[in-house]
């Protein structure tokens, strides 16, 4: 890296090893990471503008773009919702099991996600142990968006109880006290105090469990039935692209998730930011 | 509220006023419990069901054939290899980003932070777009008879690129919690011991 320049050292010469660490990650970084990526970027650049836009708003592209956005958007909703019960229980109850759910809230990190879209497909197919009791409701799971939106819950669980639970955890209980002192309910006190102060940690896991959501592919394929525009994800049409040999229409669709995705994450970070200033200590 | 019920004691024996009602803290574990019985247990339940819905004998047989146990040592020696990579960088990553200050951390935190929120699918397509046949390097790498895409190394490389951030994510904190005071700092002060 070019810049002796730019650093400002805390301790210029307390600590040792600054231009090896940093010279290595940025190495490292830039060969695994930032030029494969922009090898991606410079290929769908190869389309020209007119042709990007074209395959990016084509209707079939459309329809995958809108469907894993939508089925992420809803399934990290979900997960924001449950994850923060989950995580309260957890921290703040003593029940039986406790120590054990603990331990399985991160079984989706654990679980290859191919071996759970096989799970879950033959939970939710009209024979398997959900799907049969749903089935003469009339309700379809399996290979529909509903099937879709149930991998994402299941894969993106963890990211949410995960990032709030510690802060949960350190949590000083002398506020509630305080709180409850100036003549609060308890409801007040968790709407008003405690719940606000979780409000980043919350907004870190829907953003975590919303990145994983779109890219996922291996759990969601198998239920997902995979029927152009009605449920095939933006990540299986780029298989599709690939295995046609159509790399750049492959490059561009990945370009186009990549921008929505961090168009998204760049919103969650503004957010975050002024939930921190507005509630933060 | 009492809080005599022994399953259900609050975590704190306090004050009553840091938990909630009885009624509400059995209502809140059941919710809980329900969805995580719903989403993340049954499914698992249903994999070893269905695993072992042939007897312990056909699962031993299905695991011991030549296929499966190549495809077994091929996930594991693709990540003996990715992880200690991710091991150093991660080393070197949280070691220039907790111990010193300079332009662009911020930028290069976000940037380690990358691959979390990049498809697995893409990550996948990357190497294909510069290793593949049609590739970046794909003609130069098969003058060379050099394979990576369908081989080893391209297995190396993706699982390198989706845990690429984990080593560093953990140790940026624990690093910077030990402070950026060098050990002869430390040494020079005075000790009680």
């Amino acid at each position: 890296m070019a810049g002796a320049r730019g650093l400002a050292l805390k301790r210029p010469s307390a600590i040792p090893g600054f231009g090896l660490a940093l010279g290595f990650t940025l190495t490292y970084l830039s060969l695994i990471v930032l030029l494969p990526l922009a090898a991606l970027v410079l290929k769908s650049a190869s389309l020209g503008f007119a042709g990007f836009w074209d395959v990016v708003t084509g209707a079939r592209t459309l329809a995958a773009l809108r469907l894993s956005f939508l089925t992420s958007l809803f399934a990290a909703t979900v997960n924001a919702f449950f994850g923060v019960i989950i995580a309260w229980v957890l921290v703040r109850y003593r029940f039986p099991g406790r120590r054990l759910f603990d331990a399985f809230v991160d079984l989706p990190f654990a679980l290859p996600t191919a071996v759970a879209g096989i799970a879950l497909t033959s939970l939710y197919a009209p024979n398997g142990w959900i799907g049969s009791l749903l089935a003469p409701l009339g309700i379809k799971v399996a290979y529909t968006p509903t099937g879709i939106t149930i991998a994402l819950i299941f894969i993106g669980l963890p990211f949410v109880v995960r990032t709030v639970q510690p802060v949960l955890e350190e949590f000083d209980r002398e506020l509630e006290e305080a709180s409850a002192t100036l003549g609060a309910n308890r409801r007040q006190t968790v709407f008003h105090v405690v719940l606000p102060s979780l409000l980043p940690a919350i907004l870190t896991g829907f953003a975590l469990a919303l990145a994983r959501a779109v890219g996922e592919y291996g759990s969601v394929i198998f239920i997902a039935g995979n029927m152009p525009f009605i449920s095939e994800i933006a990540p299986l049409l780029i298989i599709i692209r690939l295995e046609e040999f159509s790399y750049p229409q492959a490059a561009a669709i990945g370009t186009a998730m990549l921008m929505i995705s961090f168009g998204i994450l760049l919103f969650v970070h503004l957010v975050q930011a002024w939930a921190r200033r507005r509630f933060g200590q | 509220m009492s809080d005599a019920s022994p399953l259900l004691v609050s975590e704190t024996r306090g004050p009553a006023v840091t938990t909630e009602r009885l009624p509400v803290r059995i209502i809140l574990i059941t919710v809980g419990v329900t969805f995580l019985i719903l989403f993340l247990l049954l499914p698992l339940a249903a994999v070893f069901v269905e695993a072992f819905r042939a007897g312990l004998g056909a699962y031993v047989a299905a695991i011991t054939e030549p296929d499966a146990v190549a495809a077994i040592k091929l996930t594991l020696l693709g990540a003996a290899i990715a992880v200690p990579a991710n091991v150093i960088f991660g080393l070197a990553a949280s070691w220039a980003i907790a111990k010193f200050d300079f332009v662009g951390k911020s930028m290069l935190n976000t940037l380690i932070d990358l691959p979390f929120s990049v498809s697995p699918v893409i990550s996948g397509l990357i190497y294909v777009l510069l290793f593949g046949l049609q590739g970046v390097f794909g003609h130069w790498l098969q003058d060379h008879h050099i394979q990576i895409i369908f081989a080893l190394p391209g297995i190396v490389l993706a699982t390198i690129f989706v845990t690429f951030p984990f080593v560093a994510r953990e140790l940026v904190p624990l690093m910077q919690e030990q402070g950026t005071l060098a050990p002869s700092d430390k040494a020079g002060r005075p000790s009680s011991r």
